[in-house]
């Protein structure tokens, strides 16, 4: 029940923070805020009751990972929206979630319904790290990727009316910018320590730390985007639309290596 | 000499972050085509080649910084003019010298600053730095280090070996039967099982597999664990991981040889004829006829079926049943006696030499990362210019090159507090 709930609350938020950006009235920013937060009152009550089914901490399988995955977006766009008055950034980064619960309903099916043992290989603490870390840093992602967007959108070419409503609806480039930098680095540290949870966890489980599984190569791909992001931002002083270019594409590295991985390179991580 | 100007040239180019960044690049895309064509990309001498220039690189990166980090943390340089005062987030106060002295000395201590001042202290003009945080600036540094280790861990792990090797429930097995995935076996222990289980929770959830294990030399034994998935056992830097586990029926032919079947699941009567039909047929003996079996979850025993080469059962029954100690009549000469239930564990076993240094680069990665993102150092520079009574106090804080808007704020807060009651001193802050 909580998955739907949560679902279409998403969409509603995401749709008020559409809507917000369409015609500019601060109660729809205001209510599409409530809704996101809402949404995140129902997700957790989502993970909380898959967690009271399975009796564990519900980390163990893709669906599980996407409710995780989703609650990790939204916690981290409650914050930014609320701590810098940004309230079209939810319609940037809201139809993320509610996209990811629309595949889990429509790709995963009714299997998402059922709770599955735990195999030996997933009985492990580090699991719970490396999971755990993944929910945060990948939602920083999310976040800077909806940043970037706005970036881009707002810095766009163009003159007279239409740039000039795009100014009244978003914040300044410059702050969009430096905000998608700093959340990049809040969660740049957390995916270094995605890798090294998972490459000990992999090291107790297989007896290797590293074994180029696709999973663990894309998320080093994903790391060394970022990585090249920060580098170049604050040793190269990029700034501005390569900036925002990059963050997007190590968000499309994020997503293809949760999702692209999976369906596409087989590999150790059948079961994420 | 003239041909040492462009063996600098191209020192300079190859120490540069661009070249560092243009190798991580590189990097990423044959990373991407490994795991999209072949992973003999990641062996190959031309993907080693890239990740040694890598290391090469942030050694020379790292070389090049160490002095000045070295410098920022333990001897940070007093301005010798305003100029010197980092101009980001800056501010000017006017007062009088010995209480600004006193005054930013106290507050910049109250909020966790090393303080460091001019040893002179002439009150016509005086200079301090005061760093907070100061372990932040090595961040970037251990980041870069850790790297260059992990790839030397990973490179001295080559000198061990790793490979696998399936053992019954009470057999011994030299490691030099190790079915050797690399490197070679340099150890003469013998492994010997003392036990397999494959256990399970109440609910009937599988708990894990366990191995108790023994490894031991000439007979005399050196070191027994038990060990199962997540949980190696190690020994004299060789460890011992539980990969998988097998049943076997120990199975006789005509009161004759002895041999072990492979045993897939467990099954209900009901549903034995068809997980037969799927399953692989084993050679039984000299004959020309395949065997099946599968184990019986309720009944206790298993389902055995004879199968000529043809694929067609022999005998009425698709699927016997025998428990341990029974015969089974499946034709004319043709007996089959199931002996009894064997386990057999799979183990993966490994001597990582490289492996403690990996790990020791792996810590220090994520501590130089949290410290680079999450530990920055702020760094306060003031220099006091006389100009009459009162001079002018010129203070700048440094917080790096993205400075968070709490940084202004800490500066806005100095200013503050350097600011005498009731006083009239001109305050102005530039905050970015």
């Amino acid at each position: 029940m909580f998955l739907y709930l949560t679902m279409i609350i998403y969409g509603l938020a995401a749709l008020g923070s559409g809507l917000y950006m369409a015609v500019k009235q601060p109660f729809l920013g205001r209510a599409a805020y409530i809704a996101g937060a809402a949404g995140f009152a129902a997700n957790t009550l989502l993970i909380a009751e898959r967690a009271l089914a399975a009796q564990r901490w519900p980390l163990a399988n893709g669906y599980e990972f996407i409710i995780s995955f989703c609650w990790g977006i939204v916690l981290i766009f409650l914050v930014v929206a609320y701590r810098c008055k940004i309230p079209a950034l939810g319609a940037f980064v809201l139809p993320c979630p509610f996209l990811l619960l629309v595949f889990a309903v429509l790709i995963m099916g009714r299997d998402i319904g059922v709770v599955t043992a735990m195999p030996p290989v997933l009985k492990s603490n580090w699991l719970t790290f490396h999971v755990l870390t993944a929910v945060f840093s990948y939602g920083a992602f999310a976040v800077s990727f909806g940043l970037s967007l706005m970036y881009l959108l707002r810095s766009g070419s163009g003159s007279g009316a239409a740039a000039a409503d795009r100014s009244a609806r978003l914040p300044a480039p410059e702050r969009l910018d430096d905000l998608a930098y700093r959340v990049i680095a809040f969660g740049f540290p957390l995916l270094t320590l995605v890798i090294i949870t998972g490459a000990i966890w992999a090291n107790y489980a297989w007896g290797t730390y590293w074994s180029w599984d696709p999973k663990e190569t894309w998320a080093l791909i994903t790391w060394g985007i970022y990585a090249i992001y920060l580098h170049a931002r604050l040793v190269l002083r990029w700034r501005g639309r390569r900036s925002a270019w990059l963050a997007v594409l190590g968000f499309i590295a994020v997503l293809f290596t949760f999702f692209g991985v999976n369906f596409l390179l087989p590999g150790l991580h059948s079961y994420a | 000499m003239k041909n040492i100007a462009p063996v600098r040239k191209l020192w300079t180019a190859f120490k540069s972050m661009k070249t560092g960044l243009g190798l991580l690049a590189l990097l990423i895309i044959f990373s991407g085509l490994g795991s999209v064509l072949t992973s003999d990309i990641y062996r190959s001498p031309g993907f080693k080649f890239i990740l040694v220039l890598l290391a090469l690189n942030l050694l020379s990166c790292n070389l090049t910084r160490a002095k000045g980090v070295w410098q920022k943390t333990f001897r940070p340089v007093l301005p010798r003019s305003a100029a010197d005062v980092p101009q980001n987030l800056h501010g000017k106060i006017s007062g009088e010298s010995a209480e600004l002295s006193r005054r930013l000395e106290q507050a910049a201590r109250r909020r966790g600053y090393r303080v460091w001042r001019s040893a002179d202290r002439p009150a016509a003009a005086w200079s301090l730095v005061a760093v907070k945080r100061r372990l932040g600036y090595w961040g970037t540094f251990a980041a870069h280090l850790a790297f260059v280790l992990l790839l030397l861990g990973a490179q001295i792990g080559t000198l061990g070996f790793s490979g696998r090797l399936t053992v019954l429930s009470g057999e011994t097995r030299p490691l030099a039967d190790l079915v050797v995935e690399s490197g070679a076996v340099n150890k003469d222990y013998a492994i010997h099982v003392n036990s397999v289980e494959d256990r399970f929770l109440p609910g009937g959830e599988r708990d894990n597999w366990y191995t108790d294990l023994s490894v031991t030399r000439d007979d005399s034994l050196l070191a027994r664990g038990v060990l199962s998935v997540n949980s190696p056992f190690s020994y004299d830097g060789v460890a011992y991981y539980q990969s998988s586990y097998q049943e076997f029926a120990a199975v006789q032919l005509n009161r004759g040889d002895e041999f072990l079947l492979p045993l897939s699941g467990a099954v209900d009567a009901a549903e034995a004829s068809q997980r037969l039909d799927h399953l692989f047929g084993w050679p039984l003996g000299e004959t020309d006829y395949l065997v099946k079996a599968v184990k019986a979850r309720s009944e206790g025993g298993v389902y055995l079926r004879l199968e000529r080469s043809d694929g067609t059962a022999v005998g009425e029954d698709q699927a016997y049943l025998l428990r341990e100690g029974e015969t089974g009549e499946f034709g004319p000469g043709l007996q089959l006696t199931y002996l009894r239930l064997t386990q057999a564990t799979g183990l993966i076993v490994k001597a990582d030499p490289g492996l403690a240094l990996v790990w020791f680069a792996c810590g220090l990665l994520s501590l130089g990362l949290l410290a680079a993102f999450y530990y920055q150092p702020l760094r306060l520079a003031a220099i006091y210019t006389a100009a009459g009574a009162a001079g002018v106090l010129s203070l700048g804080l440094d917080a790096g090159k993205n400075p968070s808007p709490a940084a202004s704020g800490e500066l806005a807060a100095l200013l503050a507090e350097l600011t005498p009651e009731g006083g009239t001193e001109v305050k102005q802050c530039s905050c970015t």
